[in-house]
């Protein structure tokens, strides 16, 4: 990949996130009006007042919007209403949770899947393939805060051998990890089984085999990789999606990751601290998608692109 | 002893309509430095001869009922699954049709040569890569270096199917088998691919199974042809007694219907009818129904491969008569 063509992809990139963060500004603001939520019920309409002019609400939507673009273009995303600091601070805290939550899930989902994958195409047809089918069928489908509850309910609070919730040491990933793993993983082994049997009855496996070549390296070595393309696409939308946090599984563990930040920022209406969530999550988003695209490039030498 | 023994193999495919006999009791031998044609129409077993020879026939849904293959005298279907392995592409080496489908997509030509050597332990003088950038210069690719680290779809087609045979004979084969080598290719290239495989031929002393169907090439290149037809071998001859004087209906057919420059004729007569349905072959002789010479005893009696003439045979009850 050229810089030239990075420069392209990323101008494009600030486009999309310019017209992104526009309708985040006017959505955030149809949740209604923080002051309310934040002041006393009896509070005077003084007292209401004043907190609208301090926070600039007094004005006319289009002079937020304008004010709001100026801080956009310095990158001043504002002070959060709830934890009163620079909002991006906060959200960069929140962040790298997330990103090694869903990345630590989406890796351990991919090897699992591959290895699964490939020994069910070996054996399509046979009772090892129908019982991985069963397998995946089933951790694809089931709803993650399912997953939660019963993960909560059996290591938790029967067991007793996992915490329920909250944030520390290893010991506090193992139940949402394990939550966000389901689904990509029986997604990933029906990609990677349908995609192992096309290359493995492809005629350069029948040379691989006339070459000499054992079972082992025919398929891990010959087919495998012409069968990694698939995978590595839907990976990377996955990889989008738990960019944007593990949603309920956050919230489920009291993870404190940037989907459990955005999702109380919506409802303490926090403006300043979901348009920086949406900003950093869209950034990560970006580079994810040049990473799939440059994994592509890397596995199959027919798509590199000048 | 011969090289490669095949005797009496039988190999077998169930398929939606019922199972079919793809060999049905094929016999040949092969010696050191000899080029043995296969010859026949597509559907008549050549393919399947190889894949039965190199361990490829996919099982299920094919399955080698009985038969030998002997190598050097050793029995290969009493070997070991990784036995066989061993000596693919070793021993016996196999170039395949389709040189695009056949070459891996997504490593670079240098790689899947010196793949070659890396299975089987080889250590060429000089190291791998020098040997591979070698055997590149000696095939005809121009600026070796450079072309070893590209990929397949990087090549034309003819180059492409020179480098599939650059990796068959890369370690040596006793046995080079090639199905159909030049099929995919342009009549120029076609040529070139022929010269490459001759000189090969005359370099090693290897013996080659040359699965065809254009008599071109085996003029050109065979010592011997075995015609097939329906899963049998109909008739084997060395190749100028084949061109000068086939004996068995099916072959007299086959050289009549391709155009021939070392004869005056220049009508071509097709065979009357189709290759018959492996599903429901004709009772008794598999070509009697497209043949002119056949009597009621070719619908009761499988004529068996006899000796009509030395070192040749031919299954046929009413054989054409010597020239």
């Amino acid at each position: 990949m050229s810089f030239t063509y990075f420069l392209k992809r990323a101008a494009f990139a600030a486009l999309a996130l310019a017209a992104l963060m526009t309708s985040a500004f006017f959505l955030v603001r149809l949740t209604g009006d923080p002051v309310n939520l934040y002041l006393p019920v009896d509070a005077s309409d003084a007292a209401r007042e004043a907190m609208r002019v301090r926070l600039g609400l007094d004005r006319s939507l289009l002079a937020q919007f304008f004010d709001w673009a100026w801080d956009m273009l310095s990158l001043d995303f504002g002070i959060s209403l709830w934890h009163n600091r620079p909002a991006m601070d906060v959200v960069l805290e929140a962040l790298p949770n997330t990103l090694a939550l869903g990345a630590i899930a989406l890796v351990l989902a991919f090897i699992a899947a591959i290895g699964m994958g490939s020994i069910a195409a070996v054996n399509s047809g046979g009772w090892i393939d129908r019982g991985v089918n069963v397998l995946s069928q089933a951790a694809a489908s089931v709803p993650d805060f399912w997953l939660g509850l019963m993960g909560v309910l059996l290591f938790a609070v029967t067991f007793r051998i996992l915490p329920t919730s909250g944030f520390g040491g290893p010991i506090y990933w193992v139940l949402p990890v394990a939550c966000l793993f389901a689904r990509p993983f029986g997604t990933l082994v029906q990609i990677v089984r349908g995609s192992m049997i096309e290359a493995l009855n492809a005629t350069f496996v029948r040379t691989a085999r006339a070459k000499g070549a054992r079972d082992g390296r025919v398929t891990f070595v010959h087919a495998l990789r012409n069968a990694l393309l698939p995978a590595v696409t839907v990976t990377g939308d996955l990889a989008a999606q738990f960019a944007g946090g593990g949603g309920v599984v956050e919230v489920v563990f009291g993870f404190p990751g940037i989907g459990k930040l955005l999702i109380d920022g919506i409802l303490k209406r926090d403006f300043a601290i979901v348009q920086a969530s949406i900003f950093a999550v869209a950034v990560v988003i970006f580079f994810i998608n040049i990473l799939v695209d440059m994994l592509y490039a890397s596995i199959d030498p027919r798509v590199r692109v000048e | 002893m011969a090289l490669l023994e095949v005797e009496n193999l039988q190999v077998s495919f169930d398929t939606a309509s019922g199972r079919i006999l793809a060999l049905n009791g094929v016999s040949f031998s092969l010696e050191r430095g000899e080029v043995l044609a296969l010859l026949g129409e597509s559907g008549s077993g050549k393919s399947v001869t190889a894949a039965a020879i190199m361990d490829l026939v996919p099982n299920p849904p094919g399955a080698i009922d009985r038969g030998s293959i002997r190598f050097h005298g050793a029995e290969l279907l009493q070997l070991s699954r990784n036995e066989r392995r061993d000596l693919c592409g070793n021993r016996i080496a196999l170039i395949f049709q389709d040189a695009l489908a056949a070459l891996n997509p997504v490593y670079s030509v240098g790689w899947q040569i010196a793949e070659m050597y890396r299975i089987h332990g080889r250590n060429p003088e000089g190291g791998v890569e020098k040997a591979v950038i070698d055997l590149l210069k000696a095939i005809g690719i121009p600026d070796p270096e450079r072309r070893a680290r590209q990929y397949p779809h990087e090549f034309s087609g003819g180059m492409r199917q020179r480098i599939m045979i650059a990796m068959a004979v890369a370690v040596g084969p006793d046995v080079i088998i090639a199905d159909e080598p030049t099929t995919a290719l342009d009549v120029t290239i076609q040529a070139q691919v022929v010269d490459l495989l001759a000189t090969i031929r005359k370099r090693s002393n290897a013996g080659m199974i040359f699965i065809t169907h254009d008599l071109g090439v085996v003029a050109e290149l065979a010592d011997r042809v075995a015609v097939m037809y329906a899963g049998r071998i109909v008739e084997t001859a060395n190749v100028f007694e084949l061109f000068e004087d086939a004996r068995h209906p099916y072959s007299v057919g086959l050289l009549a219907s391709q155009p021939r420059v070392d004869t005056d004729e220049d009508e071509l007569v097709p065979i009357p009818g189709s290759a018959p349905n492996p599903v429901a072959l004709p009772s008794g002789c598999a070509f009697r129904t497209r043949c002119p010479r056949a009597e009621g005893l070719c619908a009761e009696v499988i004529p068996p491969l006899e000796t009509v003439g030395p070192g040749r045979q031919a299954a046929c009850h009413f054989p054409v008569s010597p020239a």
